[in-house]
């Protein structure tokens, strides 16, 4: 018996060493799997943004410059070919992470607000205004054309400002109910009565909104607070109606009502919520096209398409003279804003789900999501967390993987504690500008992996972003960031034992400033830089190093300290923060519509007037305020726009947060299986929830 | 040894106290909470910050907070999970215990098993090639980088060989409108095995017992009738199917784990053997001309068996958390995961809750193994 065990286990040992070999062996005989490396820059053509003022139509140039990377090769990959579909379309996609609640009120309002679970429940809801494709125009969705101009209206001695929407006939729940104007209003009834927060209390701000009535099954009208908590005169900015309360999802009222009723029961309204977020939907009917079909945690998500989709089927045209139309044969309409629909396309597809279902695979790690990528498992993997370039190199050999690199609508930044000398002075921020090269970090020394950035609005937002802000220590070379640093320490009064001075040939600091001294003559403190560690953000974690360095160069004592972001945040949310913090780095995903700059940098928003604020610096600027303030209350796209390019100019120069980087958002996917309409996008294809309304499956 | 019992209850109880005491401070010694996370974002109010804290009721002073996680725990509820809410921590743990017994255990089974055979073999043959390559090979697999490892077996056994599926522990479209969920295959499967091991040993401690000269042949036979049994209760039930998909995706990391955990058995069956062959009663055995298979299994191997037994009970007790590597690696969302996403998300119920199950499982353990060593050894008297 021992004999034959012996034999048998060593049998098998033999023969796994004999696969593992013969394996091994095997590859080293495949050729190089990339033929060639194709890349192309697209700078597309002049587009046209036009933006609505009301209903009065404005037209807006807009330059969209997107770097696409065709990375991979394009010989056909057999073992794609091998699994060409033989049954139901399927789209899978793969994640990291398990979506937390399939509940929208938790997922806008609470803790189940996680990116995972909006990529899988995002496609579940539909609401009146939307952005377009690619060009993130504000097009009617479920609403029948754009709404009335806003007016003065006095109701009961009380003044409001007054608009009206109607919605579109025919848009059905999946269950085939109509979607009517009382869902809506059930929704923001439901948002104020309980209070919610999150997003919800962003999308329906109680400051700026009375009520919202059905004046019948389809016509809403809203009415929004002509004076604030003080009795002053406010308007319902764009942040607070076209892209807040008009971009509202709307929940059907026949499903939520004997829920939130029930809810409402649980007692004080913190109890109420609770209630609310624990429901588990059953069975709730969705307008947006996709509805859940089977959840297996730890392992996949499936949504399955609904066919009676109000859009399913609907064909968008975008023109490159700005126009915009849908045209509808279900619902019997054709829809052209922005202009006549004539001229150039630059964008055509049919709105679908064009799938059978959606399985949204769960992956422990980025290689296991790798190599189900190159094998096929799956078509698109969301990945929010980046790309390493291990990983990247590895889907650029991949025979049948393509990959895209997109600009990301995000920034790092370097910020200030401007309360306390030395940042207090201007011109101390902007000599700590000028040292830093962040073309060097991050060309030469991170590898192209970090896109240097000057103004707050990234250049990928190209509507928003002024070019045209100072861009300070752009371009300069080592010796030249000395001199002009020197110099604007020096015109503000700042005093040197010993200037720094740079070698012959002008490489590097040969004598480090030494003494530096604030105007009235104290000495400057050693200075704190806090950033993430290399653990969590290699990128910050280098930018910290090479700015310490740089400053101490100039005689700014600065210690960079690096720690888990838990105490970065931790620090910045300190009610000591005022009095603690010197200078950090830390970043912002941002919204297309920047009204951010208001809530970053507005002086009401410093932890010290507002609990909680994000203005840690303690930024205080009444021209900016005041700017800020008008962005608020601006109902034009015009208007708003030329606020934003003043804030920017004006953040540039005074540099409350010296803007290092944004950085590439790529994607990777399957062109053998599937196929896109567009994929360059502001924020990459992962942040448009991988295009699963309109995806091609092959 | 019921006072002996009653006594380590005490302690398992005292001990069971302080654990819970250090991991609750512990987890809270972390900087911030995980309200953070969702509150970094300059377009949501600030209040939404104050109101996730008061939702969560980490807006309380920490003693407060420690005497509820001291109420929660004595009355074996834990809470709501912060990161995964609202789900309860009972929930989640129900949900993810099952997938890392059926793979931990089976594992840790075939792993000792293995061990403990290529121990008994290369105690009793020193000095030969098997010795060196068993040694060489088991220590090597042993002092492996695991990460490496895992990744290596995937991209040998999954990716190139294309034999086993990467990660995961399904396949989403097998399971696709199965008529039930993973979780209740995967108790099904744990209650097959304590079936079929009820069986086995019952049939083997019955013939044993009774000395019969065809016990080997008896016991094969038994394992090759309850095996079958199994298969076509399985193949019979409709869901046979789904739970060969789950065993499919076992393979690979079962066969990692043995591959990485087996010498460390191996070495431990082998020392303490060689213990065993200086003992007197073996030289006795030999002498009265017993065969060698018999001295080496009934008079070698069963007396070494102490240390080793010991070793499983603490090894099947720390399979509740899972390996946290090892689950990552091969996309296998099970309490190991769960530890760690817990506390890096400072769930603190959570981690808590998991962090409390795996400490009541290993104290359990303990006294388990105190239990069996009296049972295994009957010099071992506990006062």
């Amino acid at each position: 018996m021992g004999g034959f065990m012996r034999g048998r286990l060593f049998l098998l040992l033999l023969t796994l060493g004999v696969a593992v070999a013969a394996l091994a062996c095997g590859d080293t005989d495949e050729p190089p799997p990339v033929e060639r490396v194709v890349t192309v820059t697209v700078e597309v053509p002049v587009e046209v943004e036009r933006v609505v003022e009301v209903e009065k139509v404005v037209e807006v140039e807009k330059v969209v410059e997107v770097e696409r990377i065709v990375e991979a090769t394009p010989t056909p990959a057999p073992a794609a070919e091998t699994q060409a579909p033989t049954g139901p379309a399927i789209y899978k996609m793969g994640l990291f992470e398990d979506p937390i609640s399939r509940n929208v009120w938790n997922y806008l309002g609470g803790p189940a607000g996680s990116v995972w679970t909006g990529y899988v429940i995002g496609g579940y809801a539909t609401q009146l205004y939307g952005y377009s494709a690619q060009r993130f125009d504000w097009v009617p969705v479920a609403a029948d054309g754009f709404p009335t101009p806003l007016e003065k209206e006095t109701v009961d001695g009380t003044e409001f400002w007054t608009t009206e929407v109607s919605l579109k006939q025919g848009v059905t729940w999946s269950d085939g109910e109509e979607v009517t104007a009382d869902d809506f209003v059930f929704t923001v009834n439901t948002v104020m009565d309980l209070q919610l927060g999150g997003n919800w209390a962003q999308l329906v701000d109680s400051a700026f909104v009375d009520r919202v009535e059905a004046l019948d099954s389809h016509r809403l009208k809203f009415y929004f607070k002509s004076t604030d908590a003080d009795g002053n005169p406010q308007t319902p900015g764009l942040s607070v109606w076209q892209f807040g309360l008009a971009f509202m999802p709307l929940l059907p009222e026949h499903y939520w009502a004997p829920v939130v009723e029930e809810a409402k029961k649980a007692g004080p309204t913190p109890q109420q919520i609770e209630a609310l977020f624990a429901h588990v939907p059953d069975g709730e009917p969705t307008a947006g096209g996709l509805a859940f079909r089977q959840w297996e945690p730890g392992a996949f998500f499936e949504n399955e398409t609904v066919p009676s989709h109000f859009q399913m089927g609907a064909v968008v045209t975008q023109f490159a003279n700005g126009a915009y139309r849908e045209t509808n044969e279900q619902l019997g309409y054709t829809e052209v804003v922005y202009g006549e629909a004539t001229g150039d396309t630059v964008l055509e597809f049919e709105v679908g789900p064009h799938f059978e279902t959606e399985i949204f695979s769960i992956y422990g790690n980025q290689d296991s999501a790798i190599l189900a990528l190159t094998t096929g498992d799956i078509d698109f993997l969301f990945n929010p967390l980046g790309l390493e370039k291990g990983f990247l190199d590895r889907v650029r050999q991949a025979p049948d993987l393509e990959v895209v690199t997109n600009l990301d609508n995000g920034t790092f930044y370097l910020g200030f504690n401007t309360r306390k000398g030395p940042m207090s002075f201007q011109e101390f921020r902007q000599a700590v500008a000028t040292m830093i090269d962040k073309e060097f970090v991050a060309q030469s020394i991170l590898q192209d992996a970090a896109i240097p950035m000057y103004a707050m609005v990234p250049e990928g937002n190209a509507f928003w972003h002024n070019d045209a802000a100072p861009k300070i220590g752009q371009g300069l070379s080592l010796s030249e960031r000395i001199a002009q640093a020197v110099e604007l320490l020096t015109s503000a009064g700042f005093t040197y034992e010993q200037e720094p001075e740079v070698s012959e040939d002008g490489d590097f600091v040969s004598t480090p400033g030494r003494g530096l001294r604030l105007p009235d003559g104290s000495e400057i403190p050693q200075l704190e830089l806090i950033a993430p560690s290399a653990g969590y953000d290699p990128l910050r974690s280098t930018f910290a190093i090479w700015i310490e360095r740089w400053l101490n160069d100039l005689g700014i004592p600065v210690r960079a300290q690096l720690v888990g972001f838990n105490v970065l945040v931790d620090r910045l949310f300190s009610e000591t923060v005022a009095e603690d913090l010197d200078i950090w780095i830390l970043g912002w995903g941002l919204s297309v519509f920047p009204n951010y700059l208001e809530n970053i940098f507005h002086s009401r928003h410093a932890p010290e007037n507002e609990e909680g604020g994000y203005n840690w610096g303690g930024y205080a600027n009444p021209e900016f305020d005041d700017l800020a303030f008008a962005l608020l209350s601006e109902t034009t796209i015009d208007g708003a726009r030329a606020l934003v390019y003043q804030m920017q100019e004006l953040l540039a120069e005074d540099l409350p947060y010296v803007t290092l980087f944004t950085t590439p958002k790529i994607d990777v996917f399957r062109p053998s299986r599937v196929e896109y309409p567009y994929t360059s996008v502001l924020g990459g294809m992962a942040q448009q929830q991988g295009l699963q309304h309109v995806v091609l499956i092959k | 040894m019921a006072g002996y019992l009653l006594r380590r209850t005490v302690q398992i109880l005292l001990t069971l106290f302080v654990f819970l005491t250090i991991v609750f401070f512990l987890v809270n010694a972390q900087p911030g909470d995980i309200t953070r996370l969702y509150s970094m974002d300059p377009s949501l109010p600030p209040e939404t910050r104050a109101n996730l804290q008061e939702l969560f009721g980490v807006n309380e002073p920490l003693w407060k907070q420690y005497l509820v996680h001291l109420k929660n725990t004595v009355t074996g509820n834990f809470g709501v999970s912060f990161s995964l809410y609202p789900r309860t921590v009972g929930d989640v743990i129900l949900e993810r215990l099952p997938r890392t017994l059926v793979l931990f255990v089976t594992a840790t089974v075939i792993s000792f098993y293995l061990g403990f055979a290529l121990g008994k073999i290369i105690a009793w043959r020193r000095g030969g090639w098997v010795e060196y390559t068993s040694t060489i090979g088991g220590v090597s697999l042993y002092t492996v980088f695991t990460p490496w490892f895992g990744l290596m077996m995937i991209w040998l056994f999954a990716f190139k060989a294309g034999w086993l599926p990467i990660g995961k522990f399904l396949d989403p479209v097998v399971w696709r409108d199965a008529p039930t969920d993973s979780n209740t295959i995967f108790n099904l499967m744990l209650a097959t095995a304590a079936v079929l091991t009820v069986v086995v040993f019952a049939v083997v401690l019955a013939t044993s017992r009774k000395r019969l000269a065809k016990a080997p042949l008896i016991h094969v036979g038994t394992i090759a009738a309850a095996v079958a049994a199994v298969v076509g209760v399985w193949l019979a039930s409709g869901v046979g199917h789904l739970a060969f998909d789950l065993v499919r995706h076992m393979i690979l990391p079962i066969a990692t784990l043995t591959l990485i955990s087996f010498a460390g058995t191996m070495l431990l069956t082998r020392n303490s053997m060689l213990e065993v062959i200086r003992e007197d009663h073996v030289m006795v055995a030999r002498a009265k001309g017993l065969p060698e298979k018999v001295v080496r299994d009934k008079h070698v191997a069963r007396n070494a068996l102490l240390p080793v037994v010991t070793s499983f009970v603490f090894s099947l007790a720390f399979a509740i958390d899972g390996g946290v590597i090892i689950e990552s690696i091969f996309s296998w969302p099970g309490m190991g995961q769960t530890l760690v996403s817990a506390t890096v998300s400072e769930d603190l119920p959570l981690a808590v809750g998991a962090f409390v199950f795996v400490g009541i499982f290993v104290l359990v353990a303990h006294l388990a193994a105190d239990v069996l060593y009296a049972y295994l050894d009957p010099r071992v008297r506990y006062r």
